[in-house]
């Protein structure tokens, strides 16, 4: 049971309340951004706004660099997404004081922080960087093949037009990635940037030829894999060429799905044609495991894949402001028989 | 007995949940039919939506295999226990599992008698004390010394949410805590979302393999291999196909010509005969349908789209381990049985659970557990402390006892509850206060008792 709620709106109000709450509840962007606070959203995908404020780590997938950021790392970005399906514009706002440091330099050592991987090309260094702005939801199941010898994985159903003879064919769960164009903050780490997109087909805001990318993390073996552990499995970073602008899809797929942002650093030039994303970032969030990541906390990746509680942890990298690299996921494991 | 591991299974079986397809469009939103609009904060899922639509069942799927995996014989009232064992060899559990003769039935009994749940406490009135709910009991409670007593007098068992969690250790608190709850009655279960008192069941598969790894053996290790895929489907479309209106069917098939009324006309399929039952009705669509939303169910509409969409692989569900609007009215605070949320060491002592929550604003909460906890057993979120869903209402006058814990005897007691300072004064009773004169409290009475 329960009785109405105390804060009503007439629904004179509410397309003006979907639309305008956000900014009413943000004011200004100034001193109160810099207090962490929780998330809020309202509307429907079809109209409405979404606030979170994304902290450094929020989430870490394996393999990820999270780099110490200005300020000792004690500050964070608030995103604002507005949107409104009729009126076809979808509008992405990050704030946040003294956030990041503008043309970012980071260095990886090979087979310490950066392990090459084929499935996914990224630059081991970034030299006077850019940021990059990320949208991530989740995904079709896709098809990846499998060598059928080795086992080794050889790709996915983007990767070949047909099945490559002698393959296993194994389906995954999947997350869209779509990027922003490229962006510095000021020069004292201040961060003001506007993405804006039609709502019925978000494309690279950088490249608007491409849509999204198909990110996942796989085992890069099966015999690596615990069919039904994926915390004992070992998986890897994957990501595919950016889909043609000709099959992105509207934000209303991304809305309901549940979002994941991440905030990443990226080379000054693409590291390969056409670009994918560097596993280098900053500041990260989400609001599909049933609420946000608070400061100093991350998604919990094995228990939110497996629905084991709780989805969040806090993580090894929020208590110093150092460079943190989140390890290989392998469990050094070998599933298949002994021969 | 279910034993190989099949090689087509190098998906991680069904354990590897990352996201949901999400194609297909929406079936028909109600948001339009009502004057508020909510706004979604802090750990409330930010994706809600009040659209009538529910979880597909599976093609392929066989609602008589589901039956007799759940253990129910074709009479829907006696046990049938010769399918329903999941026991055997199996690889991921690394040995063999055994049942102990308990099956689906064992907690939801006859689809007559008892609406697919428990008989009233005492359970010994009316169960045999050789019967598998008695003798297994230690797959649940695991030799806690009130488990016995607790489930035959008040009917309510030891659930442990995140039990199943093995990246974090026995000791973890979160693989500790545990709440004493009712064994749900299962009818109309294909029109609600999120399963579970605490909705921590995102799909009816989890659910169904969750009972299975805790109902058949004592430990806390998992055989997925035990549970094809196919199982889950077939139980699946069993336990989504009994309703206490055949007419409710029609709200999970947008295309039936019932549809449309059962979504615009909330009561339409509820027999209001008397002046009493009709100001009971206005009483109820007034004071309780902001959470009792679902037209002609009134259990709580709010859902995130991948799992209602008609798309949703049953292996691939969202990540959301709420999947619905769940509350928190008061009724774990209360804790009006004096139940013990401490953890059973053995030998009779007993060492409180603390468990790091976090709080929105970033901070962490070391909390101790003093009462059933709810969904925040299972978030990790200090915002889901207490948070339960909300029950579907009809044939309520025939469940009793009532709440998660099984605290109020009668449909008076319910009424009266949440008529009071206590729910009023609830974490979510203050956002939505109910306040009723003594002719509307008697008339929502009489409307609850023909629902």
């Amino acid at each position: 049971m329960g009785g109405r709620p105390e804060i009503r709106l007439r629904r004179g109000l509410r397309r003006a309340f979907a639309l305008g709450a956000a900014c009413a509840l943000l004011g200004g962007v100034g001193l109160a951004d810099t207090v962490a606070m929780g998330p809020s959203g309202s509307g429907t995908w079809h109209e409405g706004s979404l606030k979170i404020p994304l902290y450094r780590g929020g989430v870490v997938p394996f393999e990820l660099t999270v780099i110490a950021t200005p300020n000792n790392c004690s500050t964070n970005v608030t995103t604002q997404i507005t949107w409104s399906e009729s009126e076809n514009w979808v509008k992405v706002t990050l704030t946040g004081k003294g956030a990041l440091q503008p043309y970012p330099t980071v260095t990886r050592t090979e087979g310490v922080d950066w392990i090459p991987n084929a499935f996914f090309p990224d630059s081991k260094d970034v030299i006077n960087g850019r940021y990059q702005f990320w949208i991530i939801s989740a995904g079709p199941l896709t098809t990846f093949y499998y060598d059928g010898t080795t086992l080794d994985l050889l790709g996915s159903e983007l990767d070949f037009e047909a099945q490559p003879s002698g393959s296993i064919p194994v389906q995954f769960p999947t997350l869209r990635a779509v990027g922003s164009q490229m962006f510095e903050p000021a020069a004292n780490g201040d961060v003001s940037f506007t993405w804006n997109f039609p709502y019925n087909s978000l494309t690279r805001g950088d490249l608007p030829q491409y849509g999204h990318h198909i990110v996942t993390f796989i085992p890069p073996n099966l015999c690596q894999a615990n069919p039904f552990r994926f915390d004992l499995s070992t998986a890897r970073p994957y990501i595919s060429k950016p889909l043609p602008a000709s099959q992105a899809l509207p934000f209303s797929e991304y809305l309901r799905a549940g979002l994941i942002f991440d905030l990443t650093v990226e080379p000054p030039t693409y590291v390969v044609d056409p670009p994918r994303t560097n596993l280098t970032a900053t500041y990260s969030g989400a609001t599909n495991i049933g609420g946000a990541i608070p400061k100093g906390w991350t998604m919990d990746i094995d228990a939110a894949f497996m629905n084991n509680g709780p989805p969040i942890r806090p993580w090894p990298g929020a208590g110093s402001c150092a460079n943190y690299y989140n390890p290989l996921h392998t469990k050094g494991l070998n599933f298949c028989p002994s021969p | 007995m279910r034993t190989r591991m099949h090689k087509s299974s190098w998906f991680f079986g069904t354990t590897v949940i990352l996201a949901a397809c999400s194609s297909g469009k929406s079936a028909e939103p109600i948001a339009t039919t009502r004057q508020a609009v909510m706004s979604n904060k802090g750990s409330y899922n930010l994706h809600l939506e009040d659209t009538v639509r529910f979880n597909p069942i599976q093609p392929g799927a066989d609602p008589e295999r589901g039956r007799a995996l759940f253990g129910l014989a074709s009479d829907l009232e006696t046990s049938d226990p010769t399918d329903a064992l999941f026991q055997g060899f199996s690889q991921a559990f690394g040995g063999t599992v055994v049942s102990n003769g308990r099956s689906c039935f064992t907690c939801h009994r006859g689809v007559v008698s008892t609406q697919l749940g428990l008989p009233p406490p005492p359970l010994s009135a009316s169960v045999p004390s050789t019967d598998p709910l008695f003798t297994g009991q230690n797959a649940d409670a695991q030799g806690d010394p009130d488990g016995p007593r607790n489930l035959d007098t008040l009917g309510v068992i030891k659930y442990r949410p995140s039990r199943f969690n093995l990246a974090r250790s026995e000791d973890d608190p979160f693989r500790q805590v545990f709440g004493w709850r009712k064994s749900i009655r299962l009818m109309n279960l294909g029109l609600t979302h999120g399963f579970l008192n605490d909705g921590r069941g995102r799909v009816m598969f989890e659910v169904d393999r969750g009972a299975v790894f805790s109902h058949t053996q004592e430990s806390d290790n998992r055989f997925d291999d035990l549970f094809h895929v196919q199982d889950g489907n077939d139980l699946e479309a069993f336990q989504f196909g009994n309703f206490t209106d055949p007419r409710l069917a029609a709200l999970r098939n947008p295309s039936d010509p019932l549809y449309a009324t059962l979504v615009s006309q909330p009561f339409y399929t509820v027999n209001v005969t008397t002046t009493a039952q009709q100001h009971g009705r206005d009483v109820f669509r007034n004071k309780c349908m902001t959470c009792h939303s679902t037209p002609n169910v009134f259990n709580n509409l709010s859902n995130v789209e991948p799992l209602g969409n008609n798309a949703r692989p049953v292996t691939n569900p969202a990540f959301a381990p709420a999947v619905a609007r769940l509350f928190n009215v008061g009724i774990s605070e209360r804790n009006k049985h004096g139940l013990r949320f401490t953890r059973d060491l053995g030998n009779g002592t007993f060492a409180p659970i603390v468990l790091p929550l976090a709080n929105e604003d970033g901070t962490t909460n070391n909390h101790t557990v003093k009462f059933d906890i709810g969904l925040a057993g299972m978030t990790g979120r200090t915002e889901d402390i207490g948070r339960f869903k909300v029950p579907q209402l009809r044939n309520v006058s025939q469940n009793a006892p009532y709440f998660h814990d099984n605290s109020a005897a009668t449909l008076d007691e319910v009424v009266d509850y949440f008529n009071s300072t206590q729910y009023n004064n609830s974490k979510d009773g203050r956002l939505f206060p109910i306040s009723l004169t003594k002719s509307e409290r008697s008339d929502l009475i009489e409307f609850l008792k023909i629902l």
